[in-house]
């Protein structure tokens, strides 16, 4: 690297990874297996996503393939409604929900606020065979003939009309989501509980309160996504007629119900990345977070508002104009917190001392895409302009730029920024910094076509369309290629660097977090003793003193 | 010329979109939506599904096509079916013997349907209601819940026996039903085409038989 670059490692000549730390503690599958350790957990659900994203990655790019021509000619209809459902279920229940919270979220979070585990260990192990369940679940749905419902599962096409697997995706996605709700309840008991002497409410590290408020959606909203997949199960099976109208029922009670749950999702889904995002902004322009009060109060904001905007899904759905109303200006109060966080870095990076490492691209990569993901979702959420966008490709384009464009973005931004902390090793740079570039221009050229093919009017879930509309989705697939490349780059440099990447040290990022003043890998117990803490989050003053008396808690 | 839509569907969620008239509506099953456009400039527009509907979802698919008042009036000429859902209507009222009750006679059974489209109700129950589309149609399929004041809940229901398509048509029929002196006397239903109408209603072709000329009437062009 240049002069612009803030990495400090170790004398690599001698530096050593230390010999007593959590991957090294114990050895054997039990040892994993049977853990208690947070790290250890949050390895094993990175392991598990990472097999789940990549099977819903290349079930993105079937379809992809499958609109390359107008024509349904590379898989029949029913094939295809079948990948695109599944490509959504594994990504939505499986990749997005548990993503940052279950793997960086479960690694970081106690460390963070100076504690040696999340409050329930054992709930932790739980939660991720939940999850290990829920997704056997899916692969089976996938392997025995597939489900065709969507992932939103709309009544009465999945209770009455389908003949696919609709129960086996529904028990999945039901035990997932304990898994989740099991993951958010351990994360909050442990920010209430576990903090470490000095750690107040307002000196937690912004990582924490994103994911706190994600939590509180997790715990509160996915009991009704439950309730909602078992009155499906039940009106399929029994025919209890709840969503019925010939029965006395009323479909649109599903939408609420689904809604209500799965709008919040989406702010599950994309506040811990806004947490990591806040670190790594943090970290690089080696500033303070402008505004920490204002950036922290705004993710509870956002889970608050998040539980009243369900019904901006159901516009043209027959629901009263009046209501389409009050929940169209909802959606746009949503906004302001959201916004709140976007000016918010853009303040951090104002006269901060920025470089340009992986995470900091991606970070970059993040603030533009999800700006435009979430500027669009204004679109949406206007009622006149919504009747002509939504159930387009322009919501479909939409949702990619805030869950991909966003949320996967701040997902590897984390992933780049912590992996010296998680495995005591660096990944390489340069390759790292084109794998970022090469990510943001394919998702650029694939998703960008889809907001102007949604203009035109171009329906979502058509496996064959106007022959009209065929350049731009050529367009799209072809970047859907490049997107494929800058996924699995990563997968290979950072396995690589398992073995082969330098040695990390205890900080190579100079950073303030509790997380950076502890060995890299942390040892089963994180500290050696309880820290106590005396100053907020982000002092970069108060680690200029630290590195005069240059303490450092390595062990072996 | 204005044209408005009563939407329903008989099985799943469907999707009613214009892309190029910005009009879009979901049809529900089990109740009435509508949706209203204003077609301007002759031609062939896309209508699409867009609530995905199963396993040929993107071919439940057609045309709009907008013609001038003078080919409207020549596809009309040339067209083999020729009937208007009030037509369609009409003859299903006298298949099903509804004129035997409703017949506006002073000893009949069931209350005059002449006018009763828009008008306020009082039902057996004592409740006021408004007869609208969704009522008409609730009132066919559900007689019992729906008994005008004064008259015995002796209809039967005709929920099953009716499909959509043919309860649209009812409610078509009803709505444009002014006097009881049509109600006996044979088919002689010219004055019902669409044309003369302020508005035409039509329906959502719901299932997966749907591909196909839509006409959509045409009144004055602005160019």
């Amino acid at each position: 690297m240049s002069t612009d670059t803030i990495i400090s490692l170790p004398d690599q000549s001698t530096a050593r990874v230390p010999k007593v730390n959590f991957w090294t503690k114990e050895n054997g599958v039990l040892s994993w297996l049977l853990t208690g350790d947070h790290k250890r957990i949050a390895m094993l659900y990175l392991i598990s996503i990472t097999v789940f994203f990549f099977i819903g990655g290349a079930l993105a790019g079937l379809i992809r393939l499958e609109l390359l021509t107008p024509q349904s000619d590379l898989m029949a209809t029913d094939t295809y409604n079948k990948v695109f459902t599944m490509h959504g279920v594994i990504m939505v229940f499986l990749f997005l929900v548990p993503s940052v919270p279950a793997t960086l979220g479960n690694f970081l979070i106690p460390i963070m606020i100076g504690a040696k585990d999340l409050a329930l260990p054992k709930i932790n192990l739980l939660s991720w065979y939940l999850y290990v369940a829920g997704g056997i679940t899916v692969l089976y749905t996938m392997i025995s003939g597939g489900v065709d419902t969507g992932w939103t599962f709309t009544t009465p096409l999945s209770t009455h009309y389908l003949n696919t697997n609709v129960l086996s995706t529904g028990i999945a996605v039901f035990i997932a989501g304990f898994s989740s709700i099991f993951t958010g309840l351990n994360f909050i008991v442990t920010i209430h509980k576990m903090r470490a002497p000095g750690m107040t409410w307002f000196r937690l590290p912004l990582f924490v309160w994103s994911h706190y408020a994600a939590s509180i959606l997790m715990v509160l909203g996915t009991p009704v996504l439950a309730i909602a997949i078992v009155l499906v199960a039940l009106e399929r099976t029994l025919g209890i007629g709840i969503f019925d109208p010939a029965k006395g029922g009323d479909p649109i009670l599903f939408q609420h119900l689904f809604w209500f749950y799965s709008h919040p999702a989406v702010y599950i889904m994309i506040l811990p990345g806004m947490g990591v995002i806040s670190e790594v902004i943090s970290t690089f322009s080696r500033k303070r977070v402008f505004g920490y009060t204002a950036v922290a109060f705004s993710s509870v904001a956002i889970a608050v508002f998040g539980f009243f905007v369900w019904e901006h899904h159901m516009f043209i759905m027959g629901v009263s104009t009046y209501s389409t109303l009050v929940f169209s200006l909802l959606t746009m109060l949503v906004a302001v917190p959201s916004a709140i966080k976007i000016f918010n870095w853009t303040f951090t990076l104002y006269k901060g001392s920025i470089t340009f490492e992986t995470p900091m691209l991606y970070a970059f990569g993040f603030m533009g895409l999800f700006t435009i993901g979430g500027l669009t979702g204004v679109f949406l959420g206007t009622t006149g302009t919504d009747i002509h966008l939504t159930e387009t490709y322009f919501i479909v384009a939409h949702f990619h730029f805030v869950m991909v464009g966003g949320m996967l973005m701040a997902f590897l931004s984390g992933i780049h920024f912590w992996w010296p902390k998680i495995t005591g090793r660096m990944y390489p740079e340069k390759i790292s910094q084109l794998a970022a570039l090469v990510t943001f221009i394919g998702f650029n050229f694939t998703f960008f076509p889809q907001f102007i093919l949604g203009t035109l009017g171009m329906p979502r879930r058509y496996a064959a369309y106007p022959a009209e509309f065929q350049i731009l989705n050529v367009f799209s697939t072809a970047g859907a290629t490049i997107l494929g490349v800058g996924y699995v780059l990563p997968l290979l440099y950072l396995a690589w660097s398992l073995k082969y990447g330098e040695i990390a040290g205890n900080n190579p990022w100079q950073a303030t977090g509790l997380e950076w003043q502890i060995q890299s890998p942390p040892l089963t117990e994180n500290f050696v003793e309880i820290p106590v803490m005396d100053h907020d989050a982000y002092d970069y003053e108060w680690l200029e003193r630290q590195k005069e008396k240059e303490v450092t808690t390595s062990v072996g | 010329m204005l044209i408005q839509l009563t939407l329903i569907s008989q099985d799943v969620f469907h999707s009613f979109s214009i892309p190029a008239f910005r009009v879009k509506r979901e049809a529900i099953p089990g109740r009435y939506t509508s949706v209203w456009f204003e077609p301007t400039t002759p031609g062939k527009y896309h209508l699409f599904c867009t609530q995905y509907c199963g396993t040929n979802h993107s071919a439940m698919i057609g045309d709009i096509v907008v013609l001038t008042p003078e080919g409207y009036k020549q596809w009309l000429a040339e067209s083999t079916s020729g009937m208007s859902l009030a037509q369609n209507g009409e003859r299903l009222f006298a298949t099903l013997s509804c004129n035997a009750c409703h017949n506006g006679r002073p000893d009949s059974r069931g209350p005059s349907l002449a006018n009763v489209f828009g008008s306020r109700l009082t039902l057996a129950n004592g409740s006021t209601t408004t007869a609208d589309e969704a009522y008409l149609r609730e009132a066919i399929l559900n007689p019992s819940d729906h008994v005008t004041q004064g008259y015995a809940p002796i209809m039967p229901t005709y929920q099953g026996q009716v499909s959509e398509d043919g309860v649209i048509t009812l409610v078509e029929y009803i709505k444009n039903l002014h006097s009881n002196d049509r109600v006996e006397q044979t088919l002689n239903t010219t004055d019902l085409l669409p044309e003369g109408e302020g508005k035409a209603a039509s329906q959502r072709p719901a299932g997966s038989n749907s591909q196909g000329r839509i006409p959509a009437p045409q009144g004055t062009v602005k160019q």
